[in-house]
């Protein structure tokens, strides 16, 4: 449900399911983990293919996201309208780096 | 030699030629019953039960080889019998006929002695291999009853949760203070990760929260009862004079600092949290991640309030904020979980915030309690399935008469 890519020195994950719920949650926190290593790094959580986000998916994200934190600080993009308006809802966006595209994203990390 | 010694009915109207099968039955290890006819052969199989391979001769008087392998078929018997018809001469027998009424395998006549061996060698293992499927098929049995008798006892204990749960919800309709209040929960499985509850506070005015723990299941639901013990009236009041409503975001503050969940599984919930003024004019409301409330004014339209907020136990130094509604008599405040706006039709739309409006705007004259129920009965509509992926609460509030001021 990850498929992790390199641009530059970036290491961008593309989730690939369209609903991110309970029945995913577990196993999508797993395979990011599995993904980021303990050494510093640039990284991006691309969001684009997914439609649908609740409750379990954004405690995943959270668990992820605290799980590194020391030594990174994943930005997030391509957040799709209902996503959005779940990060809204739920002030996500003032906690995570959002940006719209990938290479926005990627940029944003070379700043 | 077989492992395990198999009894063979022996079956020919010959006592020379039986003689000499059982010669050799016997010399190849094998216990023999060795009777003269077809009707015999019946009244042994059915007195002796462990008999599992018989040899019969084809032409018999009184029942034939195949007439008793028919009759064979009809015993009831557990385990199969494995037959072997004797031919004089091969291909003049009906071996199809045969076969149909349930033979198994055909012999010639005179018989030699390494092609019996064989041949009994392959029905042993035929009879071996059936023999370890009925074993494994009664072990399955048996798996499987335990298996239901498992699932009928987690079932009897959710559905005792569901009871404990339910009582602990306040009654689905209810006057209280200056307002009227109408709520109803639809859990996806028996137990609900959702819980509300609206109470008077000492001073008039009704504290009030819809909660939904992220996630839904035992787990979800255990939280959820906990929090609905935590959160009594106490809680919504001043702890210097035990009357003072407190700001609703100094409630949720609290509670977050209570619930911060390690960083393996994040365990949080969203929810509104909010005090009604005694005279019913102003509503007091925190919103912690959970969908935001629906104002229903007696005049204007309905439309939503909130700007969101962070949801409970996720992360420790956030704000809350309080917002403060005004309202009058005949207004409506509408709360629900993210199971109403989240609910998905049949080709996966999801129900969504402006269906939500129509529906309420639509059902804005019907009493309260029918409000409710219309808009559970849309859900169902929009799901079409028997149960719901998540748990659906709502709450209803209307603005009645203020209270006289004594």
């Amino acid at each position: 449900m990850i498929t992790p890519q390199t641009i530059g020195d970036t290491l961008v994950l593309s989730v690939n399911v369209p609903r991110l719920d309970a029945a995913l949650a577990v196993r999508f926190r797993e395979e990011v983990l599995q993904q980021l290593t303990e050494e510093p790094s640039r990284v991006v959580i691309d969001f684009s293919a997914v439609t649908f986000l609740d409750s379990s998916g954004l405690g995943a994200l959270v668990s992820i996201v605290k799980r590194v934190g020391h030594h990174c600080r994943p930005v997030i993009c391509g957040l799709q309208p209902a996503v959005q308006t779940m990060f809204a809802l739920t002030r996500m966006d003032q906690v995570f780096k959002v940006r719209g595209t990938v290479d926005e994203a990627v940029a944003s990390l070379a700043e | 030699m077989p492992s395990n010694r198999l009894r063979v009915l022996c079956v020919d109207d010959s006592p020379c030629m039986r003689e000499m099968l059982v010669t050799s039955l016997v010399r190849l290890g094998y216990e023999v019953v060795p009777v003269a006819d077809g009707y015999e052969a019946l009244a042994a199989l059915r007195s002796d039960p462990s008999i599992s391979l018989v040899i019969s001769d084809w032409m018999m008087p009184g029942i034939t080889g195949v007439e008793l392998c028919q009759r064979i078929r009809d015993l009831p018997r557990p385990n199969h019998i494995h037959v072997m018809l004797l031919t004089a001469r091969q291909g003049q027998e009906n071996f199809l006929e045969a076969m149909a009424a349930g033979a198994d395998d055909f012999l010639n006549k005179p018989v030699d002695m390494p092609t019996l061996s064989a041949r009994l060698r392959v029905a042993e293992r035929i009879l071996t291999l059936q023999q370890r499927m009925q074993r494994n098929n009664s072990l399955l049995a048996q798996a499987n009853q335990k298996l239901r008798t498992a699932y009928r006892r987690l079932h009897e204990d959710m559905e005792a949760a569901a009871r404990t749960q339910r009582s602990l919800l306040p009654k689905p309709s209810l006057a209280l203070g200056a307002a009227r209040f109408s709520a109803a929960l639809t859990p996806s499985t028996s137990i609900s990760g959702d819980i509300y509850n609206y109470q008077t506070l000492p001073d008039g005015s009704v504290g009030f929260y819809v909660l939904d723990v992220a996630g839904h299941g035992a787990r979800a639901a255990l939280m959820s009862v906990m929090l609905c013990r935590l959160l009594n009236a106490e809680t919504f009041v001043s702890k210097e004079d035990g009357v003072t409503p407190r700001a609703p975001d100094a409630i949720v503050a609290d509670l977050n600092r209570q619930f911060q969940s390690d960083d393996s599984v994040a365990d949080y919930f969203t929810m509104i949290c909010g005090v009604l003024s005694r005279d019913g004019r102003t509503m007091r409301l925190c919103q912690a991640g959970h969908p935001h409330p629906v104002i229903l004014p007696v005049r204007g339209r309905p439309h939503t309030v909130g700007t969101g907020g962070f949801p409970v136990g996720l992360f420790e130094h956030v704000d809350y904020e309080t917002i403060e509604i005004a309202l009058e008599p005949g207004d409506r405040v509408f709360l629900y979980s993210d199971g109403v706006t989240e609910c998905t039709s049949a080709d996966g739309a999801l129900y969504g915030e402006e269906r939500l409006l129509q529906v309420l705007e639509l059902t804005r004259v019907a009493p309260l309690d029918r409000m409710v129920a219309t808009l559970q009965a849309e859900l169902r509509g929009w799901h079409q399935r028997d149960s719901f992926d998540d748990d659906i609460s709502i709450v209803a509030c209307e603005i009645t008469n203020p209270t006289p001021i004594s």
